[in-house]
């Protein structure tokens, strides 16, 4: 449980969103990684699965038609998770090792609290049982479970490879995991370079050095939940959409 | 023994042991029980036993269990030929990464390559030959024995010789290996042409190498030592060429290098890269605009202008773009036409770099001739920071054309009698309607070479399987604008789908059955890779940069070709050595354009005739990865509905300004309407597209898997009018209420 036990990292990710050009990789690779099934044809984006996703917002430039785009995953709030509190199994944990917002699948009774209480919007809920094209199981990755209609998932910052990090160590007779081993997805694949992740405890981490920029700013930072992502843009239109929902925001435009 | 005092009062009777239980002793026990079960652990365990127990039903997928390795390759997905790092079970892979040391992709791989091991799955994977029945495109498909589909291919092929009806084989990969088995059997089979895909990838550079010589030397572009680059339409920081070498040049963006990319379409340029929107076909007059205030303000290097023969007609002819003209045609200010060729004049070398649109097709023959005039008299051609010679990867042995190509625009119309269309190696994006225009009518017999029954594929009578990506031999030569020649390889992962060959193999059986004699080389994919690897070791030249740790071994190191087949079928990439540096001949500016461009520049354009019945603007869309394969992963749908990152084939988007002054809202169906047909689609606003401007999305859809999936990438690409030049970047269109 949160609090519980001090946090030996606190991993988190900057996103600069004057870098991201919107080509969907960090979703996809994302999705890859995961075993995120693909949804039903008659899915939307309220029901589909997407522990990544990027939105699209327009508003700034002359015109108007200056566009950004803002990948959202959970923003792993570092104080009162209000997913956390509201779960009544259990079933979201923050791993005091590393900080990160974990949910159990197992656990989960599918309430759906957590998404009610997100304010990122960033919890999704298996409407379906998961299932690809035939075949495709023999390409899915064996290092992450499937999980099962009626539970609510989300990202975990690939928390798989969190644990191959670790034995890695462990197998080089070390207790702490090289950055270098523990990347995510997303951020692997992001052909812009435009995430960068690390723990944000860690002065000397790429990662801790840019959340501490003066362009760098969070998602809906006043209602104090410390996400441990961060965005940085030079511009300012951006940056206030920090404080608007994003999702809405972009929906609307 | 001491004994207490004796109880006082009355003595107390001993009640005998009830033996009788009650209906509320029952009660009580079951109740004091209940309560004590629900107190232990043991219901939660249960509970927890039984969630996991449902989680865990025979539907739901397992993923592989084994020992995970690496193995290196290439995507061949399109020619960008990235590196790849694919993660293996047994041999089957589960997830493929980019490798950070390859120098062209930069270590990066698209949404597309990303799912690449998806694609053999696909469920419109065809097994061996199938007949498509009723109207191209509209068709259903039964299965037919490949014997007999080959026979009555050859004998299609037969008929057309004997009736002096052309064979045309639409070549969807020039360069691969698979292209060069197409050449062969063009060569060896009297009448029949090789026609390249149109929309391919560097046939701005192919216009360039005949424009500053005679055509024999290829031209690539130096980015790295570029100060500035002007691009039209060739959208780098969305992939065009190699991604790495865009990516380095944003880097270094801010820090004295520029990259501004001129474009009609809504781009998703990361704010590195400064977009400069025009409007729809524009780009010549932008390019023929900069140009004139280059020479105007006397920013044209002397040396530069030695290069040209024609300078003084060049100039004459361009004296009427002035700023003021070119402002009302491309759709930008003045003042920023005279600023941006400041800048470029400012910030040399400068590269203006023409392209094409993985969705839209190549620029029309005018901007491209514009585009290479600008570069001239920018000092740009064979310098460094401009355009570069680049030497050819060697030749497999016996893949020599013994026929010109011949494009698309040159073929007769009603003259085609057989069509064989090569989709192996991926998507095609061309408006079948034009393909349609050059066959003899309703007898002629469209053959097609594809893995799935999608794209133009769904247009063909018989389509003949091939294998999907990652199942075959497969090459990636050197990708457009590369400064040096490259070279990689990508060996099979996956066993093939029964009933899928080599198109090689197809296409021998179909020679064989027309009664002709093919020669014996080339014989598979595999042995044109071979046979490239053996000319490339006979060369002598370059070296083999190793992705996976970065090492780099010249190609003396490899004591036999077998020995350099093995590193590059390891993940390695062969790269050419850098050439010394040669002035390009001296060449026209004016080229084939001059007649045109003094029309042009004569006064403002007369109306279109058709403007008051197609008052819009039609441009297909679509990023490479997107158009790149004609099938993609059901994954991928999450980019398209789950997210709307981007429009869904079919999609209509255009300004909010220009939804109002139709009388639409977005959401609602519309109809889009061209000379060349109609599609219902939904409408979507976006203030990013220009007004005036209707954007529709082309590519496969992975919302809808299979037959589904594929109609809209046609019925979008139907709407395209072809120029005539060997392009569809625009189209005159309007919009109604369905």
């Amino acid at each position: 449980m949160e609090g519980k036990a001090p946090a030996k990292a606190r991993f988190g990710m900057v996103i600069d969103l004057d870098r991201c050009d919107g080509c969907g990789a960090c979703m996809v690779a994302c999705a890859v990684e995961n075993n995120v099934p693909p949804a039903r044809p008659s899915a939307n984006d309220r029901t589909g699965l997407t522990w990544m996703r990027v939105h699209r917002a327009t508003g700034g430039g002359p015109q108007g038609g200056d566009a950004v785009f803002i990948p959202v995953s959970c923003q792993h709030c570092g104080h009162h998770a209000p997913c956390v509190s509201v779960c009544p199994q259990n079933a979201v944990d923050v791993n005091p090792e590393t900080g990160v917002v974990s949910q159990i699948p197992e656990r989960c009774l599918g309430c759906r609290y957590c998404m009610a209480a997100c304010p990122y919007h960033a919890r999704y809920f298996n409407w379906w049982d998961p299932a690809w094209p035939a075949g495709t199981e023999a390409a899915l990755n064996p290092e992450v479970s499937v999980r099962m209609r009626g539970v609510v998932e989300k990202c975990n910052f690939c928390h798989a490879r969190w644990h191959a990090a670790k034995a890695k160590a462990a197998a080089a007779g070390k207790r702490e995991i090289d950055p270098a081993d523990y990347v995510p997805a997303c951020v692997e694949a992001c052909p812009n370079q435009a995430i960068v992740f690390g723990d944000l405890d860690d002065a000397s981490s790429p990662a801790a050095r840019l959340a501490r920029e003066p362009h760098a700013f969070r998602l809906l930072d006043r209602l104090g939940t410390e996400p441990k992502v961060f965005y940085r843009s030079e511009r300012e239109w951006v940056r206030r959409l920090g404080e608007a929902d994003v999702a809405r925001e972009a929906k609307e435009a | 023994m001491l004994q207490g005092p004796a109880p006082r009062g009355p003595a107390r009777k001993n009640k005998p042991m009830k033996t009788r239980v009650s209906r509320r002793d029952v009660l009580r026990f079951a109740s004091g029980s209940a309560i004590g079960l629900a107190l232990s652990p043991l219901p939660w365990k249960l509970t927890d036993d039984l969630a996991i127990w449902t989680q865990n039903w025979s539907w739901i997928p397992r993923p592989p269990r084994g020992e995970l390795a690496n193995r290196f390759t290439t995507c061949t997905l399109c020619p960008a030929g990235c590196a790849v790092r694919a993660r293996c079970v047994g041999d089957t892979p589960v997830s493929l990464h980019g490798l950070p040391r390859d120098p062209l992709s930069g270590g990066t791989l698209c949404p597309l390559g990303s799912v690449g091991h998806h694609l053999a799955y696909h469920p419109a994977r065809v097994a061996g030959a199938i007949r498509q029945l009723g109207r191209r495109g509209r068709s259903r498909a039964v299965p037919v024995q490949a014997e007999a589909a080959v026979a009555e291919v050859g004998k299609a092929i037969a008929a057309a010789r004997a009736r002096g009806d052309t064979v045309a084989v639409l070549d969807g990969r020039p360069g691969s290996a698979g292209s060069w088995a197409l050449r062969r059997f063009a060569s060896s089979l009297p009448g029949a042409v090789r026609v390249p895909a149109p929309g391919r990838e560097g046939r701005w550079l192919e216009a360039v190498a005949a424009a500053a010589g005679d055509g024999s030397t290829a031209y690539g572009c130096d980015l790295e030592r570029a100060g500035s680059v002007i691009s039209f339409g060739a959208l780098l920081s969305a992939g065009w060429g190699a991604p790495g070498r865009a990516r380095a040049l944003l880097a270094r963006a801010g820090k004295g290098a520029t990259l501004i990319e001129v474009d009609s379409r809504r781009s998703a340029s990361a704010t590195a890269a400064r977009r400069l929107a025009i409007a729809s076909d524009g780009e010549e007059a932008l390019a023929l605009g900069l140009a004139h205030v280059l020479l105007a303000d006397g920013l044209v290097d002397p040396a530069s202008l030695r290069q040209s023969r024609d300078v003084a007609a060049f100039s004459a002819v361009i004296r009427g773009f002035t700023p003021e003209r070119v402002a009302e045609r491309a759709g930008v200010e003045a003042g920023e036409i005279v600023a941006l060729a400041r800048t470029l004049a400012a910030h040399r070398p400068s590269l203006a770099l023409g392209g094409e649109d993985p969705a839209a097709g190549p620029l029309a023959p005018g901007a491209a001739a514009a585009v290479f005039a600008l570069d001239v008299l920018l000092g740009s051609v064979g310098g460094a920071g401009g355009l570069v010679p680049v030497r050819p990867v060697p030749p497999p042995e016996g893949g020599e054309d013994v026929t010109a190509p011949v494009e698309l625009e040159e073929v007769a119309d009603g003259s085609v009698g057989v069509l064989l269309i090569d989709a192996s190696a991926g998507g095609v994006t061309l408006p079948w309607h034009w393909l349609e225009r050059k066959l003899v009518g309703a007898r002629a017999v469209v053959a097609a070479f594809s893995p799935y029954r999608a794209g133009l594929a769904l247009r063909a009578d018989l389509v003949f399987a091939t294998p999907a990506y990652l199942e075959a031999y497969a090459d990636a030569p050197t990708p457009a604008g590369e400064a040096l020649a490259s070279y990689a390889v990508a060996a099979p992962l996956l066993v093939p789908r029964a009933g899928a060959a080599d198109p090689i193999v197809w296409l021998r059986r179909i020679a064989a059955a027309a009664g002709v004699a093919t020669p014996s080389s080339l014989s598979s994919s595999e042995q044109v890779v071979r046979s490239r690897v053996d000319a490339i070791h006979r060369s002598g030249r370059g070296s083999v940069v190793d992705p996976a740790d970065g090492s780099i071994r010249p190609i003396a190191a490899f004591a036999s070709p077998e020995a350099l087949l093995k590193a590059l079928v390891a993940g390695g990439r062969w790269v050419d050595d850098a050439e010394p540096p040669r002035s390009a001949p001296a060449c026209s500016l004016l080229g084939a354009c001059g007649g045109r461009w003094r029309e042009l520049a004569a006064g403002p354009a007369a109306p279109r005739a058709d403007a008051a019945k197609f008052p819009l603007r039609l441009q297909l869309s679509g990023r490479r990865d997107a158009v790149a394969s004609a099938a993609t992963s059901p994954v991928t749908a999450k980019l398209y509905r789950e997210s709307g990152l981007r429009s869904r084939p079919g999609t209509a988007t255009v300004n909010p300004a220009t939804a109002r002054a139709a009388g639409l809202r977005p959401g609602q169906r519309v109809r889009v309407e061209t000379g060349a047909g109609a599609l219902g689609a939904p409408l979507a606003c976006d203030a990013a597209v220009l007004p005036g401007v209707v954007e529709v999305a082309v590519g496969p859809d992975g919302v809808a898997l299979g037959d589904r999936g594929a109609q809209p990438d046609a019925t979008a690409l139907d709407l395209a009018g072809t120029d005539g030049q060997g392009g569809w970047r625009s189209t005159p269109a309007r919009l109604v209420e369905a």
